[in-house]
């Protein structure tokens, strides 16, 4: 997956909501109450001189569906934010972007989520599976 | 909330709230034995490749996350969180050969369940301790305590107690109360305690809680 965006068009609201979002995730972490650090695939520490997701979102000119260079080709899957997005709404391959290229102006992330590394279980019934997961969950919930 | 598999083929699911804990299990074919924590919200993402579904397999990730992966290719992760000590279940014999001081029991089979007013007696006694009384007309008495002379009562049928030992008071902190109450409201509730302990069983869902005073 792949997604680029554009820095005009984000509000405050929505780096800070992604920001708590990378954090929670440890994915990031803020330094000097400014920074984030992002620690890219192969370990080495991605370390921007402003705000990542200021970095991550530079004026640009793709379309879902377009081949884009990163040192690879990929295509581009989503812009962000959309249209429509909730104010709040912070997209899962944006935050979990890894890997950063500066071009020209534009910056674009990169993610590629790592895939399975071992299998754990089949399940037959996924829908038992989820009537119990919530059934145990719903059952020490307090908020009812 | 953990997730563990054993080669046995069951999947359970373990949620742990201060010293109460509950615990389902379903059906699954299980390589070998597990057990991984996360956070019991981030862990409905795991819900998605579950509906309507036909098959459904569960990997651990790099991330490390737990992924599940529908027939259709829908994909669901929720990373891992921190292990934390999983309770032990009591033996089964615990009430009958085990048990610290008295043991009351009480079972729940009413159609219906307990019904709105009984949830609003409980939830206006949060986050105090609830308690459960049958009366001698096997009527439910739900109280703050052993005298509280406010109590809800809800007439029967649909309750039991151990022994049929009734106007004996049961005890049980305020979460497994509304436990009890939305287990009853899907099918049979059994309920069992003794000066250290409790042991609820919803029959619905096969959930079971258990926790210490």
């Amino acid at each position: 997956m792949f997604t680029v965006a554009e820095r005009r068009a984000i509000s405050d609201e929505l780096a800070e909501a992604a920001e708590r979002w990378l954090t929670r995730h440890r994915l990031a972490e803020e330094v000097d109450g400014r920074w984030l650090e992002l620690v890219c695939e192969d370990g080495e520490v991605f370390t921007p001189n402003t705000v990542m997701l200021h970095l991550a979102v530079p004026p640009c000119d793709v379309s879902p569906g377009d081949s884009v260079d990163v040192g690879r080709t990929q295509t581009v899957a989503e812009l962000w934010p959309r249209v429509d997005a909730p104010p709040d709404e912070v997209p899962r391959q944006l935050a979990l972007a890894r890997t950063f290229v500066h071009r020209d102006d534009l910056w674009v992330g990169s993610c590629e989520l790592p895939g399975p590394v071992q299998e754990l279980f089949t399940v037959e019934h996924p829908d038992a599976m989820l009537s119990v997961m919530n059934a145990t969950r719903r059952t020490l919930a307090k908020a009812q | 909330m953990s997730i563990s598999g054993d080669t046995t083929g069951r999947l359970s699911f373990t949620v742990i709230d201060g010293n109460i804990a509950a615990w389902g299990s379903t059906e699954a074919r299980v390589r070998e034995a597990f057990t991984y924590w996360l956070g019991a919200g981030p862990a409905m993402e795991l819900a998605r490749p579950l509906r309507g579904a036909t098959h459904a397999v569960g990997s651990l990730g790099g991330r490390p996350d737990i992924i599940i992966t529908n027939d259709q290719g829908v994909e669901g992760r929720c990373l891992l969180d921190d292990a934390r000590p999983t309770p032990v279940p009591l033996p089964q014999d615990y009430f009958e050969n085990h048990a610290q001081g008295r043991v009351a029991g009480l079972r729940i089979e009413r159609e219906g369940g307990l019904g709105r007013e009984a949830l609003s007696a409980i939830t206006n006694i949060r986050p105090r301790d609830v308690t459960f009384t049958v009366a001698d007309d096997l009527s439910l008495a739900i109280g703050s305590s052993p005298a509280d002379a406010n109590a809800f009562a809800l007439g029967g049928p649909g309750f039991a107690t151990l022994e049929d030992r009734r106007n004996t008071p049961i005890v049980v902190p305020y979460v497994v109360a509304l436990a009890i109450h939305n287990g009853a409201t899907g099918g049979t509730v059994d309920l069992k305690v003794d000066g250290r302990r409790g042991h609820l069983h919803r029959a619905d869902y096969g959930v079971t809680v258990q926790w210490t005073r």
